[in-house]
């Protein structure tokens, strides 16, 4: 007999004729058979008013059948518990191996650059050993310091069209161990003698050296919280009119602050809880006067441009300058205006937030595979330049993987992300996460 | 002294300056070797005397500049560390000037900056530095 394509569909429908029920038992196997009776019964009971035939219900979609998959990796291993489908949620648990020693202080640490301008004091040059009390608290600072930053920040999702839905919690497990060679990160925890300056601590392949400070004592800084942030560029070199491409990208940046304006407030671009700041640049060919000159230039063309855009033809921008050619080179990308839309923080005399970082934290961002983006405009020859607005170098990954919204939210900014000065955990910051339960499980993964 | 000198460049009336640079934490420090003899220091904070040479320490101190082999060193780049801080020293000796920078400290150690540090903290503890005497 030709074997003719089965309406499963119709199966759960109520339409389960003795003839059918054979060929799907042949054909799609007990199990499906058993779910479409099942699903029958479920729907028998309630017949919609009106509708002589039920919708449609779709077939059963396959799901996980493993109880767990675990896999190692150069940064991090990663072990992925599935539950569901959806709502029920599943783990996936990052686990990070580490390895400490501990450096005490010396006297020739004395002479290095980020003490050298320090004046010791008595009590200062008594402590340059580390104490057991002192390790322990170390150790545990950093475990529970990277698992309480990184952990549960953003949950993952599946929705495949073609599978059935999950969810995934993330947690994330730091695992001390006295091999070095077995650790994914081999950390030396440097000893600081109390209330001199920080060490410069610092993360390179697999080897980081950290404070003593830094799982424990969180830094503050301060910074603007920024609702836009973007570059608008290249201009034409050594001009300042807005070709049809920059003004494309205004229009863009437009739409991004139109939702922050003010009804009322006409005297403001946005109104007075926000502040638009606009900063020109230029490349380097040129004399520094005249590019200087040329970067104000490009930025009033931009200011013109929004206020028109967003009805508030004549009114100034609330930030405005130009740094001209400072840290650039001859690339056309400095040719541009560096736009950001400040939030003001009530009662803050300069609009700033304080942010804090727990360092450890950030440097863990480093052992799983992030970089930088806070803005380090002059990095040495052989680095990428960060300037304000640039892609950090995980973009990339970030817009594949995660999608561009989430990627735009990584722009380099001294800001409160956790990869540049403050403690977020953006949804971009779990690329290298989602990453490893792709591999896991053979799915492409959502950020939520 | 008042204000931030350059980087690059010793300030006038300077035979050597050392700048430390971390831009994760946006803390300078510098530390300015005057023809005076005085030694500042900037902790990031405020500018304090460290001490002031004799005329022979300045001469010894400039020998020590020249002997370090400061003049003809090169720059000791980054490769692929994250949130290295730089260390530039430069220097207005001879009627020259120049600069070098150590873009990768305290990843990567520049070996003529260590020895020249400790010659002058000997030269520094010899003209009664505060922080010698702890």
């Amino acid at each position: 007999m030709p074997w003719a394509p089965l309406d499963a569909a119709a199966a759960t429908r109520g339409v389960l004729t003795p003839s059918l029920l054979l060929e799907l038992q042949r054909h799609a196997g007990n199990q499906r058979l058993q779910r479409a009776l099942l699903q029958r019964q479920t729907d028998a009971g309630v017949p919609a008013a009106g509708v002589t035939e039920p919708p449609a219900t779709e077939p059963p979609k396959p799901t996980f059948t493993f109880v767990k998959q675990s896999q190692q990796g150069e940064r991090f291993d990663s072990e992925y518990v599935p539950a569901g489908p959806a709502p029920a949620v599943g783990e996936l648990n990052i686990n990070l191996w580490v390895h400490i020693a501990y450096s005490n202080f010396t006297r020739a640490m004395m002479r290095q650059p980020d003490f050298r301008g320090h004046r010791w004091t008595p009590e200062q040059l008594a402590d340059f050993q580390w104490t057991d009390a002192e390790r322990d608290a170390f150790e545990t600072g950093f475990m529970t310091s990277v698992q309480g930053v990184w952990s549960g920040k953003h949950q993952l999702h599946l929705n495949d069209p073609d599978f059935s839905e999950y969810r995934c919690g993330v947690n994330v497990n730091v695992v001390s161990i006295s091999e070095p060679g077995l650790a994914h990160m081999k950390i030396t925890a440097q000893k600081v003698p109390r209330g001199a300056p920080r060490f410069r601590s610092f993360v390179s392949g697999d080897t980081a050296t950290l404070d003593i400070r830094d799982p424990t004592e969180p830094e503050t800084h301060r910074v603007f919280d920024r609702a836009v942030v973007a570059q608008i560029g290249p201009f034409d070199r050594d001009r300042a009119e807005l070709t049809p491409p920059i003004l494309g990208q205004v229009k863009s940046v437009v739409d991004e602050m139109r939702p922050l304006q003010s009804p009322t407030e006409t005297d403001k671009i946005l109104g007075k809880d926000t502040s638009v700041a606009l900063r020109g640049r230029s490349s380097s060919p040129g004399s520094e006067a005249h590019n200087e000159q040329l970067g104000l230039n490009r930025a009033h063309a931009v200011e013109g441009e929004i206020a028109s855009e967003l009805g508030r033809s004549g009114v100034a921008a609330d930030v405005l300058d130009s740094v001209g050619e400072k840290n650039a080179g001859e690339d056309p990308s400095f040719q541009r205006v560096d736009v950001s839309v400040r939030r003001m923080a009530p009662g803050s005399p300069d609009g700033r937030v304080d942010v804090t970082q727990n360092v450890a934290a950030h440097e863990a961002g480093h052992m799983f595979g992030l970089g930088d983006e806070y803005v380090d405009e002059k990095p040495g020859p052989d680095v990428v330049p960060k300037f304000f607005g640039d892609k950090p170098e995980h973009y990339g990954d970030v817009e594949a993987l995660v999608g561009a919204d989430a990627a735009n939210e990584l722009a380099v900014q001294d800001g409160g992300s956790l990869m540049s000065s403050g403690g977020d955990v953006k949804r971009g910051h779990y690329v290298y996460f989602v990453q490893a339960l792709d591999q896991l499980t053979g799915k492409h993964w959502q950020v939520e | 002294m008042t204000g931030a000198p350059p980087v690059e460049q010793a300030p006038e009336g300077s035979y050597l300056a050392s700048h430390f640079h971390d831009p994760h934490r946006r803390r300078d420090v510098w530390r300015v070797y005057h023809e005076d003899g005085r030694v500042e220091a900037f902790d990031g904070e405020e500018w304090w005397t460290v001490c002031t040479f004799t005329p022979e320490q300045v001469a010894s101190a400039k020998e020590a500049v020249r002997r370090s082999g400061l003049l003809a060193a090169s720059d000791v780049y980054a490769d692929g560390a994250y949130d290295v801080a730089r260390v530039s020293y430069a220097w207005r000796l001879d009627s020259k000037t120049g600069s070098v920078t150590n873009w990768a400290y305290p990843a990567r150690k520049h070996p003529i900056f260590e020895a020249l540090d400790e010659r002058l903290d000997a030269l520094e503890a010899e003209a009664g530095a505060g922080w010698s005497r702890l």
